[in-house]
């Protein structure tokens, strides 16, 4: 016992005097930077926001507890910014910086510059970072690591043998994938069904992958039909520790992008979930990885899982698994950050339950999902138990075309799938969002197509399903719109008895009404 | 008595709504018209927009707002643009005849990429006249119908708003009229 007293005083003192951090940096926007900022004020630790100049009254500046402007618009001229974050924690004294997700944080050369600085990246080390951005890389890697990667081939070269990859792409099988080395989002990707189409479809990647990453590296792969897209959370430590937080099941994408979130994923056995997770273990270990990442694999009919890469961050969808876990994933990071050992073993770890996940975007999937921009009217969000909503706005919000459109999370809990996607339709038919489109009826309309109740999903869910919503008015939308029209919203924006004013209805350019979006 | 001629995207037809107070005792209960159809609802409505609907027993909440002439209302989990209109203006399919000047306007904020004309070009219907890029998707603005293009108002590079005007233009009637 006296090992473990002593063991204990010195994590003590460590975390009184060295270890814990005083103030950290929360180098993100939106959803993500107040999520982190709680657990951080929960810790006991001062939060520093950073803004671009459209983010002045934004929600995260005023959920932190300072908060410095980047002056700038862009992503590129703010929250990009290297030399200008830097700056600010430096001038501030913030003895680590979060990055979130997306913007810096899994960019190698920011962790680089933070450990000059003599700043704690919360993250992992910068080489791993660095491998695991290159997809070639991060598959040779995680290949000699004994993990199953989709049949393939790659060569550090951007410019291949044509003929060599012709008899390549012949043993692997069609349909083929060419993807770029750089790649993300879809982006310098291409389906081949047949031997003719190969050289177009390289051509075409690499065209894409040049313009898109300056880097015209592909590779070929076989292409999975259909397949899960089913990701572990992976946790390491400094002192040799790593974990696996089971899986998360993200295969309702639109375009690449994940829209529906959950965990369990219902096509897991408990035998599959543990190779799986074994597998990701080892995938961490083989990279030395510390603090928090995803091992993201492709699941076919057949239940074989292939890696499909490494996400070195905290990803958009870890409450799933902190609902399930019961785990708070920002304090381990924190912890992990300061040297601390992980706060949990793996015989510590057991999934509870089910919980999904829903982005809401501003976008409009009446017009071909384009982002919707305006003010935010009117917010309401659900509020129930086992009701979550990590959200990047509030009521008054302006939300303005420079940055992702994503402007909250919706994550239900409970003890089945079933009654998790129960509670998620009745969450999303009580958000209330005016004043900017959303896709919230969009979400409840896959939500609950049987298909999706079933958990028949796969990555082609959405290109195969047809997702339609019924039009019709409901008497009670027109008289409460004639209501309003006749009492205003209360904002001073009171209107006459028959709404009049407005004669003009734009000439005949307006009214042909196709002012089409391609 | 309210009296509000509503539309929407989705349909052509035009609703009039007609509501009135059934008596001055209970303030909450209407009498509603909504075109031909009567109908009697109860509604508790707050200043801020929001309140409810009794109809035949049913609640239904909402929540709306008002922007010009465009009203959105979320009920019952579902959001509904409408459009109050007057009826004793013209439609804007009833105008005809003569050259109308009118405006291409940005139908999303976003950036310039590429402009295809130049003040005074004239152009098909069809015709790809203005380029522009809103989160990463192209997206090109074409004539409906052939015209002359009066004045340009945009430039390569400029972030637009939603709305903003770009190019003027005029319809050609015939060729050879200004």
């Amino acid at each position: 016992m006296w090992a473990c007293l002593e063991c204990s005083l010195v994590r003590f003192f460590q975390r009184r005097d060295l270890g814990m951090f005083k103030k950290i940096l929360i180098a993100n926007r939106g959803e993500i930077a107040i999520r982190i900022s709680q657990t951080l004020q929960e810790m006991g630790i001062r939060t520093v926001a950073v803004y671009s100049d459209p983010d002045r009254k934004a929600l995260h500046v005023s959920s932190a507890d300072e908060a410095y402007p980047l002056h700038g618009t862009t992503s590129a001229e703010t929250y990009l910014r290297i030399d200008k974050i830097i700056d600010i924690a430096q001038g501030c004294g913030a003895d680590a910086i979060h990055p979130g997700y997306g913007f810096l944080s899994e960019n190698a050369e920011f962790a680089e510059a933070c450990r000059k600085a003599g700043i704690t990246f919360v993250g992992p080390k910068p080489d791993a970072i660095r491998a695991m951005g290159d997809k070639v890389i991060a598959k040779k890697l995680l290949t000699e690591a004994g993990v199953p990667t989709v049949p393939g081939w790659s060569e550090d070269t951007a410019e291949p043998d044509f003929n060599e990859l012709k008899k390549i792409a012949a043993d692997i099988g069609y349909p083929v994938l060419v993807k770029a080395a750089a790649g993300g989002g879809g982006k310098g990707m291409r389906v081949v069904s047949r031997e003719t189409e190969l050289e177009s479809g390289l051509e075409a990647a690499q065209r894409e992958a040049k313009a898109a990453f300056a880097d015209a590296r592909v590779f070929l792969e076989k292409f999975i039909v259909r397949p899960r897209h089913v990701e572990f959370q992976i946790f390491g430590d400094e002192h040799g520790n790593v974990v696996h937080l089971f899986e998360r099941e993200c295969s309702i994408q639109r375009r690449h992008q994940k829209i529906i979130e959950e965990s369990p994923s219902p096509a897991l056995t408990p035998q599959l979930r543990e190779k799986m997770g074994e597998a990701a273990v080892r995938a961490a270990k083989a990279i030395g990885y510390t603090n928090a990442g995803t091992v993201e694999f492709m699941v076919d009919d057949a239940g074989a899982f292939y890696f499909l890469e490494v996400n070195t961050r905290l990803q958009v969808e870890h409450p799933v698994t902190e609902m399930v876990t019961q785990r708070d994933m920002v304090r381990a990071q924190i912890l992990v950050a300061a040297g601390e050992p992980l706060p949990f073993r793996q015989e510590d770890l057991r999934q509870h339950g089910h919980a999904m996940e829903c982005r809401i975007y501003a976008e409009d999937p009446g017009r071909n999902f384009l982002p919707a921009t305006g003010t935010i009217d009117r917010y309401v969000p659900p509020v129930g138990p086992n009701i979550r909503v990590d959200s990047g706005v509030a009521q008054g919000s302006e939300v303005t075309v420079h940055y992702d459109p994503m402007l909250a999370k919706l994550i239900t809990w409970s003890s089945s799938r079933r009654s998790a996607i129960e509670k998620m339709a009745w969450a999303l038919r009580n958000y209330v969002i005016l004043g900017v489109t959303t896709n919230i009826e969009f979400l409840h309309e896959v939500l609950t197509h049987p298909e999706h109740v079933a958990g028949k999903i796969h990555t082609q869910f959405l290109e195969e399903q047809t997702i339609s919503s019924d039009t019709d008015i409901p008497d009670e939308a027109l008289i409460a719109a004639a209501l309003t029209a006749r009492h205003g919203t209360g904002k001073g924006r009171t209107r006459g008895d028959i709404v009049a004013e407005d004669g003009d209805h734009g000439g005949p350019w307006q009214t042909a009404g196709a002012w089409k979006a391609f | 008595m309210i009296r509000v001629v509503l539309s929407s995207p989705e349909s052509e037809d035009p609703v009039e709504v007609l509501l009135e107070r059934t008596n001055e005792e209970n303030r909450d209960s209407y009498h509603v018209q909504l075109n031909d159809r009567r109908t009697e609802v109860d509604i508790e409505s707050l200043p801020d927009g929001s309140g409810r609907i009794r109809h035949h027993g049913h609640i239904s909440r909402y929540y709306s707002i008002a922007r010009d002439d465009t009203i959105q209302v979320w009920i019952n989990g579902r959001t509904y643009s409408l459009r109050t209109i007057d009826r004793t203006a013209k439609r804007a399919s009833d105008i005809g005849g003569g050259p109308s000047a009118s405006a291409l306007t940005a139908p999303m904020p976003g950036t310039i990429l590429k402009i295809n004309v130049g003040a005074g070009d004239s152009f098909e219907a069809h015709q790809s006249l203005i380029v522009m890029e809103s989160m990463k998707m192209e997206m090109t603005l074409s004539a409906p119908k052939a015209g002359r293009i009066k004045e340009i108002s945009c430039e390569v590079g400029e972030l637009v708003e939603m709305g903003k005007v770009l190019a003027k233009l005029e319809e050609q009637k015939d060729a050879g009229t200004a």
